[in-house]
């Protein structure tokens, strides 16, 4: 194994600027069949749910199954989800940058335009949540500055537009090879290259720039990041309903976001490297080293799980003891204990043996955590809305349970489209890894006209 | 064989003229019931209530949407008072105006219709309501410390001179923030056209002790419902919890605690200050 992964950086260290520029930029030019059955499919996803959602505009909410007891539905749960991928931008750009893991800089792209993605359709659910989403604009002009919902809708502005900077930076000499290099495209490519480029020439000044405006970014990016799922936790632990009312779940809610995002990467590793032939850049013993930050980051996540539940468990006390009893054995004990022991337990066992690290079983696992990680979130938001510590007499029957309706998993599933719609067309436009980076690393210079 | 032009032509004729569109949409039309009711809450205040139904099911269903027009005295121009479109629950209120005050100017008796006219849906239907013009006098008497409150009632006579209105039923109230509370049992005036009632010595009213008592002849026959007010100083008065009005978390915006406000501010402009100093510092890219 060893001698494959010292090939593969071998392989690296012995390639010229102009055979990484060829392996980093041949994805870009043209559209070759599997792409445009993929993006067909996408488009597809994302239209259904368009019409979903012409559908709940047009005749209200009353289209989802979202009542009076559980007014958070799926719609929350995936926002949820969609803030704690958007943490991997700053957990592999900045904190293992930061911290010096130089083996981790093919994957800082990535993980920004997941980042990026994730945020926009985090957003775009926050809307479609609302009722009357043409009043939306009275947040912003209303808001109560009291509100942890107003700090959400700013902490969210202000995390995309640094996220956006912090991809954007990265790729303007990037975007200056694609300008100088790249032939077959079409017009509007090239136009877009030389305007985003911003006259790149790699003097020393511009390079000064970079450094420093891109140090600023990975420093200021970790506070936002945090504060973004914090915030979101307070949501719900402002919100007076069992199972919320925590002071653990600004670190609960962060913690796991941390353990998605890792698994997401890893995804993302995995289908990059195979669809664009990346091995000798998103090598095994990358794998090897996300596995073991996701075993870490489980670790963590787990130590909060266990304070989330321990207390209230040990309690019961009156509203918080049904809910704890009907998560442990109620209706949802089967999705509580599934997403416990495979997308957590069985992922830190696994993920201690070297032979789970390989990227096949990795992309299994991470599969595993992903999924665990959406289920947890609907587990978070959905019994919880159903104790009220103030029930209704004699409540109607369909505000006691919730099924989502079809519009609801149709929308729900175009916005997972519309995650992977925006991260495919960002990596067919750019270098999914940064040329000027790995060039730097080999010590080769890049020529710029 | 032998086509039957003749008799084909005849049954097609016959096919056509039966599922004519019109002749069968008529069919189908529904009956409507109007509900008419008069208010006078003062002299200048005043408006006309009215509900449709339809019978579906054999059940009473309201009928949303439909237009229905207001007449005074006659259904003429000059007797139009306006028209409403009924909401979901087949409800519509028609406040009354200017041209209304006109009329009534000149007369003791409204006869007010209302009509309802080319729906699609509805046959034509038509309800009248005839209605004296009444008025109450509220009267506070404070004496040998108790409190009573009197109500005349009047109605206009032919030359619409006020006369005094003998057994008349009505009830005594006072304002509350959501509703109206009653002080007394439906009471009926006597032979001098007055109904008194103590007022109760324990009532709760603003935080200088003012409250409102309603004298209220509801939905009388004669008179439909009619109400006059008279806001008197002599509740308990009343401390209000005014944390709402103080700065706190659970505030309106307008009153956010300070040091939120200025730390939140400081926030944003710190990170959108940096945010705006890089861009500022990628423009000098494109410029060196």
């Amino acid at each position: 194994m060893n001698t494959v992964e010292n090939s593969n950086a071998t392989d690296i260290r012995a390639k010229s600027l102009e055979e990484i520029e060829q392996d980093l930029l041949a994805h870009i030019p043209g559209w070759r069949k599997k792409e445009k059955i993929w993006l067909i499919v996408l488009t597809v996803i994302i239209l259904i749910g368009v019409f979903a959602y012409y559908r709940q505009v047009r005749y209200g909410l009353i289209v989802t199954a979202m009542r009076d007891y559980t007014s958070w539905g799926i719609y929350i749960s995936n926002f949820v989800f969609f803030v704690a991928i958007s943490l991997v931008g700053s957990l592999v750009s900045s904190i293992l940058k930061l911290s010096n893991a130089t083996w981790s800089s093919p994957l800082t792209r990535i993980s920004e335009i997941i980042a990026i993605a994730a945020i926009i359709c985090a957003s775009i659910i926050i809307i479609v949540d609302m009722g009357r989403p043409d009043r939306f604009i009275y947040v912003i002009i209303y808001g109560r500055i009291q509100s942890p919902i107003i700090w959400d809708v700013i902490i969210i502005m202000t995390y995309l537009v640094i996220s956006l900077l912090l991809l954007y930076i990265s790729l303007i000499p990037d975007l200056a090879v694609c300008r100088d290099r790249l032939v077959n495209i079409p017009r509007w490519q090239k136009k877009f290259y030389k305007v985003f480029s911003l006259n790149w020439q790699g003097k020393k000044e511009q390079n000064e720039i970079i450094r420093k405006t891109s140090s600023i970014l990975c420093i200021m990016v970790i506070p936002v990041a945090f504060a973004i799922h914090t915030v979101t936790s307070w949501l719900f632990s402002t919100t007076w309903r069992p199972g919320w009312d925590s002071t653990n779940l600004g670190p609960y809610f962060v913690s796991g976001a941390l353990m998605a995002g890792a698994a997401v990467i890893i995804v993302a590793m995995f289908f990059i490297r195979n669809s664009m032939h990346l091995k000798e850049y998103i090598t095994d013993k990358l794998f090897d080293q996300m596995g073991k930050l996701l075993v870490l980051l489980s670790l963590v996540y787990l130590y909060f799980n266990i304070n989330e539940y321990l207390g209230p468990s040990f309690k019961m006390v009156g509203v918080e003891g049904e809910h704890i009893t009907e998560l442990f054995f109620g209706k949802y004990a089967y999705m509580y204990w599934l997403v416990q022991i495979f997308g957590m337990v069985i992922p830190i066992v696994v993920l201690i043996f070297k032979q789970a690290r390989k990227p096949v079983p990795l992309l299994l696992i991470s599969f595993l955590v992903i999924l665990g990680a959406w289920v947890k979130r609907f587990l978070i938001v959905i019994p919880s809305l159903q104790h009220p510590y103030l029930p209704i007499q004699d409540v109607d029957e369909s505000y006691l349970h919730y099924v989502p309706t079809w519009e609801e998993w149709a929308i729900t599933s175009a916005s997972f489209a519309g995650v992977l719609l925006i991260i495919t067309l960002i990596i067919k436009l750019v270098p999914v890894i940064p040329i000027w980076e790995m060039a730097e690393e080999n010590g080769l210079k890049i020529k710029w006209s | 064989m032998k086509i039957p032009w003749i008799f084909i032509a005849a049954l097609a004729t016959f096919m056509v003229s039966s599922i004519n569109p019109i002749d069968a949409f008529q069919d189908q039309k529904n009956r409507a019931r109007l509900y008419l009711t008069y208010f006078k809450l003062s002299p200048t205040d005043r408006f006309l209530d009215i509900k449709v139904t339809t019978r579906k099911d054999r059940r009473n269903v309201p009928v949303e949407g439909t237009k229905i027009e207001f007449y005074v005295t006659e259904k003429t121009n000059t007797g139009y008072l306006g028209s409403i479109i009924t909401d979901t629950e087949g409800l519509g209120t028609l406040i009354l105006s200017s041209k209304f005050y006109e009329v009534a100017d000149s007369l003791n008796v409204f006869t007010f219709i209302a009509s309802l006219t080319d729906d699609p849906n509805y046959l034509e239907a038509e309800k009248e309501l005839e209605i004296i013009d009444a008025a109450i006098e509220v009267n506070t008497i404070d004496q040998d410390s108790l409190k009573w409150v009197q109500a005349i009632v009047r109605e206009r006579d032919s030359t619409r001179a006020l006369v005094i209105s003998p057994d008349v039923d009505l009830s005594f109230l006072v304002e509350r923030p959501l509703c109206l509370l009653p002080i007394s049992d439906i009471t009926s005036t006597d032979a001098k056209g007055a109904a008194m009632t103590p007022f109760p010595l324990d009532l709760p009213g603003d935080s200088e002790g003012y409250v409102t008592i309603v004298a209220k002849i509801d939905d009388s026959d004669s008179y439909g419902t009619v109400e006059q007010r008279e806001t008197i100083r002599w509740g308990i008065p009343t401390s209000f919890d005014d944390r709402s009005q103080k700065r706190s978390l659970w505030a309106a915006r307008a009153n956010a605690p300070i040091i939120l406000v200025l730390l939140v501010n400081a926030l944003i402009l710190a990170t959108w200050g940096i945010i705006l100093y890089i861009v500022n510092k990628l423009y000098q890219i494109s410029k060196l």
